[in-house]
């Protein structure tokens, strides 16, 4: 009886999977790492792949998303789970850890001890390296540049069409932020209804005037094009378009908001100890501070911030001169409430 | 048409064969003789019924399929049943919820009944995970600590939310997906009210849908008319030149052709290259993500659409007609409209049914140059298959669609079929 019922939902399962490539089963030695692709991914596999498969012999084969974890769960719910290691944004992996998507690997002792700063060990995830939200900007738009990612809300000062990230993560707090709420007070204040209607009424009054993006690329090419003159961005990109793609764009730190790049192991991997040997190996303190060389983006461990090139220091979100007003992403805000307010923002945003 | 009178008259004859004549013989022949008419169309039959009648009934029982809560859960629904609903049930039901979660955790199908339960309960997947882990821990010994071990957990489950939806949701066929659809459906809080989660304005999007497919098919038929008119009755190279442009896009994929337009509209396209180059504007116009854009793309798509079934009629309309009611004394307008485009109104019918339901199912091109608020309803069937994973739901809204085009389809199919049948 319970074949029968299960008939057709195992038929739409096998499509999904069939889809998804996951048929042969994963050789010995090999290791699926899913990023999100672009400067990232690339400095990623430079520094973490590459060193990975050289010290081990493992072979590390990639593959990119951007954020959705439908498809994780889709794995997960379909007991085919092809994807070893990911990397997740904080608020992401809480929601995952809470759905019972992702091993728990927090409590293990070698990522206890590793020395990580405060926030980048959850209950489901370790932080490899940070990043900053940040708002960038064509140099030649405005006679007077941005100071701060809460002017993207100044339409008067700075017309013309601005990008957004398509999450209400960062979005949210960026907009309290304008509205003037105080740093500290962001989450306490996203907590009860009336904050996060204050949020989404002040998201109204440019609402007409943005583009959304989905993946980290988007927003240094939507600024090339013309196609915005101003974007909510990845500082790491940004940095990245600038040297390598001749993009002269401008950033402004100011109110930036910090996260971090975790790795998470999904529930039911076959690879999970190859999986937290790779993990392992990625907050090595040399081969921690080696990312920075690649792509714009700080160390997580604490015995890593002093082996980072002096000369590059400058560029990270974590620099003095670019944490006036920096506000740190709430991974467990986001866990708790994540599913809530990412239907409103959907919702808002198809309206 | 000829062909299928002459068999009409054959049927006929046949019939009142059968009336004067031993009856059951000539029906049996009639039959196969019928069949046997209908065999060259075999082929088609059998693709029409795996390709289309097949997977629209898979999909509208999906619609209708609500088996997490009766599968995983089917006696707690029984015990439910003498429940009011005020308060919190009995402390016995709480034991027999929590063996059931034991039971649906080592069948590995917790996570999906706590999907379902999100989709209705605020914070629905995380109250069964939590109820999954008390049932792991086997602490609950008798119904007492197992009401006990819940309510710790989690003030929701000393509240009446959670146990209303198990109640009314035991059966394996329900609405459910479909009220949810049609903008019917509001998420319960833990105490059974209305939550104050905004989810999807399906209604809404539904609306969007039909004004922008009624926009294109409006555009179309105030451009194509006249298009059609004049290849229906120019001789010689102009017509067949027109037809060859209207066909023309015909030979380049939808894909392509929706590409080439985010060249043509962008910032620093073609479109205000032109418009800046010979001034009439200053600064650049944002052409790309509007509504605009999106009318415009499926506008140039469709007209082919509109103009060649216009065409097709036309074309049959004897030239002399016109002329007999100018020599009679009408004007050339009121001889056009009085004598030409009442004869005309069935290829006008026809092609404006046609874009007109093409349009409702319009994906690629609302999700290529439209903006965050110009997405039809395809757009988010595709969102709710491809990314939520929510089967019941997208299954509800293309059922919704799939109805709503056969409605709007069904007088105007008639209308043409009278028309055609009178001009025979």
């Amino acid at each position: 009886m319970m074949t029968m019922r299960y008939r057709g939902r195992a038929c739409l399962s096998l499509m999904f999977a069939m889809m998804l490539g996951a048929g042969a089963p994963a050789l010995a030695a090999e290791l699926k790492v899913v990023s999100w692709g672009g400067a990232l991914q690339e400095a990623q596999a430079k520094v973490f792949f590459d060193g990975f498969s050289k010290e081990t012999g493992t072979k590390v084969t990639q593959d990119s998303w951007s954020g959705e974890l439908a498809k994780l769960r889709a794995m997960v719910d379909s007991g085919n789970v092809v994807w070893d290691v990911v990397d997740m944004d904080p608020q992401t992996a809480a929601a995952a850890c809470e759905q019972g998507l992702l091993e728990r690997i927090g409590d293990d002792a070698a990522f206890k001890n590793a020395g990580l700063v405060d926030g980048a060990l959850t209950d489901c995830a370790v932080g490899t390296s940070t990043y900053a939200t940040i708002l960038a900007f064509q140099k030649d738009a405005f006679p007077t540049a941005p100071a701060s990612v809460v002017d993207i809300f100044d339409t008067k000062a700075f017309p013309g069409k601005r990008a957004f990230r398509k999450s209400p993560v960062d979005t949210l707090e960026i907009a309290l932020l304008a509205d003037g709420v105080a740093p500290g007070e962001i989450y306490k204040t996203l907590e009860t209804q009336e904050g996060i209607d204050r949020a989404f009424k002040k998201l109204d009054t440019i609402k007409a005037d943005i583009v959304w993006w989905e993946a980290g690329a988007q927003p240094a090419q939507l600024l090339k094009s013309g196609e915005v003159k101003m974007a909510v961005a990845w500082n790491g990109r940004i940095a990245d378009a600038n040297a390598k793609e001749n993009a002269d764009l401008g950033i402004a730190w100011k109110n930036q908001i910090r996260g971090f790049d975790m790795w998470v192991i999904p529930v039911g991997t076959k690879n999970a100890a190859l999986a937290k040997d790779f993990v392992s190996y990625t907050i090595k303190p040399e081969v921690n501070a080696e990312l920075s060389k690649f792509i714009a983006y700080g160390p997580t461990v604490e015995a890593a911030s002093a082996l980072v090139d002096k000369a590059l220091l400058d560029s990270l979100p974590s620099a003095p001169s670019n944490s006036d007003g920096a506000l740190a992403q709430d991974g467990g805000f986001w866990g708790a409430n994540g599913d809530a307010l990412n239907a409103r923002f959907a919702s808002w945003v198809a309206q | 048409m000829r062909m299928k009178t002459a068999q009409a008259d054959k049927a006929a004859l046949d019939r009142g064969t059968v009336v004067r004549g031993c009856a059951v013989g000539a029906a049996r022949g009639e039959r196969m003789q019928a069949m046997r008419s209908a065999l060259p169309a075999l082929p088609l039959l059998v693709f029409l019924s795996c390709f289309l009648v097949l997977p629209l009934i898979f999909i509208f029982h999906t619609a209708i399929s609500d088996r997490e809560i009766a599968d995983n859960l089917p006696e707690t629904v029984a015990a439910l049943q003498d429940w009011n609903g005020d308060g919190t049930p009995p402390p016995e039901v709480y034991a027999i919820f929590l063996g059931e979660i034991g039971k649906a955790n080592e069948r590995a199908t917790l996570r999906q009944l706590g999907r379902r339960m999100g989709y209705q309960l605020d914070r629905g997947m995380n109250l069964i995970q939590k109820a999954g882990g008390v049932a792991r821990s086997g602490a609950a010994t008798d119904a007492a600590a197992a009401r006990t071990a819940l309510t710790d957990i989690d003030p929701a489950y000393a509240a009446p939310g959670i146990w209303t939806i198990v109640k009314q949701h035991g059966s394996p066929y329900s609405t459910f997906y479909l009220g949810w659809a049609a903008g019917f459906q509001t998420k319960l809080d833990k105490d059974g009210r209305p939550s104050m989660e905004t989810g999807y304005d399906f209604r809404l999007f539904y609306l969007r849908t039909i004004l922008i497919s009624l926009a294109v098919t409006a555009l179309t038929l105030v451009v194509g008319y006249p298009l059609a008119y004049v290849i229906a009755t120019s001789r010689g190279w102009v017509g067949g030149l027109m037809l060859f442009c209207i066909l023309l896009p015909f030979w380049t994929s939808l894909l392509v052709r929706t590409m080439s337009w985010i060249v043509v509209l962008q910032t620093n396209g073609v479109l205000n290259g032109v418009l800046t180059g010979i001034g009439a504007v200053t600064e650049p116009v944002t052409w790309l993500y509007t509504r605009t854009a999106t009318i415009l793309v499926m506008f140039q798509i469709q007209l082919p659409f509109t103009v060649l079934p216009m065409l097709g009629v036309m074309r049959a309309i004897p030239p002399s007609h016109v002329r007999a009611a100018r020599s009679l004394g009408a004007g050339p307008i009121r001889a056009h409209f009085n004598v030409y485009f009442p004869q005309a109104v069935p290829g006008i019918a026809a092609g404006g049914l046609l874009t007109f339901v093409l349009c409702l199912g319009f994906y690629l091109t609302p999700a290529l140059v439209g903006g965050a608020s110009d997405q039809m309803i395809s757009y988010f069937i595709a969102r709710f298959t491809n990314e939520e994973l929510n089967w019941g739901l997208a299954s509800a809204l293309s059922t919704l669609l799939v109805v709503g085009a056969g409605v709007c389809a069904l007088p105007f199919a008639r209308l043409i079929s009278r028309h055609s049948s009178e001009r025979k």
